[in-house]
């Protein structure tokens, strides 16, 4: 009877472990394999050794795509965990809208990329666009966002600011009710100051959560896609190419199957290597 | 206080410097919330402001979306015009129907295999199940573009490209619903369980009839997540479907930017065609949303 409850406990989770091993695991593995091939997917792969991963590190536009990509996690992973952040100290609070205010900054996350990119790419119109109504009162303006190669980035992260603060917001939210009222209250006995209580109460116990944002916030910068492609095609001048949108190019476009696996294979070894920095600088276990 | 009670009471100096001290901090408290009213609002104002550009605008007819300065009231309302010549122009119903299938096909094998796998990895012992449990996390550290091109392979080598095969049968299972069942389902106390096995239940039985009705509030999150991932997913259709007519809304809304790109309002229309079902059930359903979001990081 027992060994029949155990061979029903394996039977309910093995198709999910067959889907893993079919649509994960396999491809990844497969992914190191071709990146060490030439393959046009007409003609079988070849082997080549690592002799695409020589050809990156020559290339200047894999090197412009990881800088893009660097450029763009850089400047979306800091500031959008610092908005957030002070958004759900904020919004913490006791407040009547609170659930109004919430909702305010949570639609855009729930907005398909694909609408997201076509309403932006209208914002960003140099003569027409919704946000000459912060610039045209100054006398600011028009301005090329997405066709100037110094503002196309730029133009792409603020969108991200719009696009993602709501989402690590909720998730910033839970993390400080996670936090006992009864710290505050110590705290305020002993006369601790808000800047205070922030300081030594809130941010050491929301390490955990500011790391699974962090983490969470890293891989998603590292695979931004469709604006990308959408709102500038990678241009002006590769300036938005980022790796995925590279990668793609290169797989779908110019079918460079073998080359293409070994630019996810070495984005894949990046997003590792931060991983882990992460890890070491919050010195914190895992938990979940 | 008694005293008080008694003694008609006289304000001194001191009293009324405490009631004007008390007086002070009122309103000094009162403006700082509204301060920081205004200022949450007007963020919030600005967060929305994309959005409702975009439904102003799919009303408009095009003479009037390139305008200085910007209209916030359609002079004339064509909105109805702009969603017929949508439709003229592409098959945006089809688009629809396949995003609503795909997304419902999705979600319904995501819930099952994840919620099967989540009952598992609680509730039941067999050597390997913590490693397996753990693997299976371990996969979600994995981004997409890295698998994106040997799963493109399988897909063509199986002879699933333009199908909804290959949009639905790929995507149909999460690591994260995994992780997500697994923690809600072991909120289950096994007594309640082994109470289901002594009343004669089977294992699918008690699955079905003790796990799955508890689980409920999980089930909800989830479906809504996968729901809502699927419908905006544009990565994976991009590569695997060319024929129109399994293209999904996001495709479909790309094919006609890239067509009829003179047509802004149009293209506005069938935005706020594809936009406004999901921004509907997340004003009913706000809790679900969160709920699901706070449970992938802060559970067990």
């Amino acid at each position: 009877m027992y060994t029949r409850r155990k061979l029903w406990g394996i039977a309910f989770a093995t198709p999910a472990l067959l889907y893993f091993l079919a649509f994960t695991v396999y491809p990844m593995l497969n992914s190191f394999y071709l990146s060490l091939t030439d393959w046009n997917l007409l003609s079988p792969p070849q082997f080549v050794g690592f002799k695409n991963y020589a050809s990156l590190l020559d290339n200047p536009q894999f090197n412009q795509a990881l800088a893009a990509t660097l450029y763009y996690s850089a400047g979306v992973v800091v500031p959008l965990i610092i908005f957030s952040l002070a958004l759900a100290l904020l919004l913490n609070r006791p407040m009547r809208l609170r659930a109004w205010y919430r909702a305010a900054y949570f639609i855009p996350v729930i907005i398909e990329m694909v609408v997201a990119s076509i309403i932006w790419t209208y914002v960003y119109h140099p003569t027409y666009g919704l946000y000459t109504l912060f610039t045209r009162p100054f006398g600011i303006g028009p301005i090329n966002w997405l066709a100037d190669s110094k503002l196309a980035m730029p133009a792409l992260i603020i969108f991200s600011w719009w696009k993602g603060t709501g989402y690590y917001m909720v998730l910033f939210l839970a993390g400080l009710q996670n936090i006992p009222d009864e710290y505050y209250e110590a705290a305020k006995i002993d006369g601790a100051n808000s800047w205070a209580q922030f300081l030594h109460i809130t941010l050491p116990l929301l390490k955990p959560t500011t790391l699974f944002v962090t983490v969470v916030c890293v891989i998603g910068a590292f695979q931004v896609f469709t604006p990308a492609l959408l709102m500038t095609n990678g241009g002006p001048a590769g300036a938005t190419r980022v790796l995925p949108l590279y990668l793609y190019e290169n797989a779908f476009q110019f079918l460079k199957m073998g080359y293409a696996s070994a630019v996810a294979v070495f984005m894949f070894v990046i997003l590792i290597i931060l991983t882990l920095i992460q890890l070491r600088v919050f010195r914190t276990e895992a938990y979940f | 206080m008694g005293e008080e009670a008694i003694v008609p009471r006289k304000e001194t100096h001191a009293v009324v410097a405490i009631r004007v001290e008390r007086m002070q901090r009122l309103v000094v408290r009162w403006a700082h919330q509204l301060l920081l009213n205004a200022l949450i609002a007007a963020g919030g104002v600005v967060m929305l402001l994309p959005l409702v550009w975009l439904m102003v605008s799919a009303a408009k007819p095009m003479e009037e979306i390139f305008t200085v300065p910007i209209t916030w009231v359609p002079k004339k309302f064509v909105f109805m015009e702009n969603v017929r010549a949508v439709f003229e122009a592409v098959p945006f119903g089809r688009y629809y129907f396949n995003s609503v299938f795909v997304a419902t096909t999705v979600t319904l094998m995501t819930l099952l295999f994840c919620s099967l796998a989540g009952f598992s990895f609680a509730h039941y012992d067999y050597p390997g199940r913590d490693a397996l449990f753990l693997f299976v996390i371990a996969t979600m550290m994995i981004p997409f573009p890295i698998v994106v091109i040997p799963l493109f392979v399988i897909v063509k080598q199986l002879g699933m490209l333009d199908s909804y095969s290959a949009l639905i049968i790929p995507t149909a299972v999460s690591a994260f619903g995994v992780f997500l069942m697994r923690q809600f389902t072991m909120t289950i106390p096994s007594e309640l369980i082994d109470a289901g096995r002594i009343d004669g239940c089977s294992e699918p039985m008690i699955f079905t009839r003790i796990v799955l009705p508890l689980i409920k509030p999980a089930l909800a999150s989830l479906a809504i997540f996968t729901f809502l991932g699927n419908w905006g997913s544009f990565f994976w259709p991009l590569i695997v479907i060319g024929k129109d007519k399994y293209r999904t809304l996001p495709l479909g809304l790309t094919y006609f930017r890239s067509n009829y790109i003179t047509y802004w309002n149009q293209l506005f229309a069938a935005s706020f065609l594809a936009t406004i079902p999901i921004v509907i059930v997340f004003l009913l359903f706000q809790g679900w949303f969160y709920k699901g979001m706070v449970m992938s990081g802060f559970k067990g």
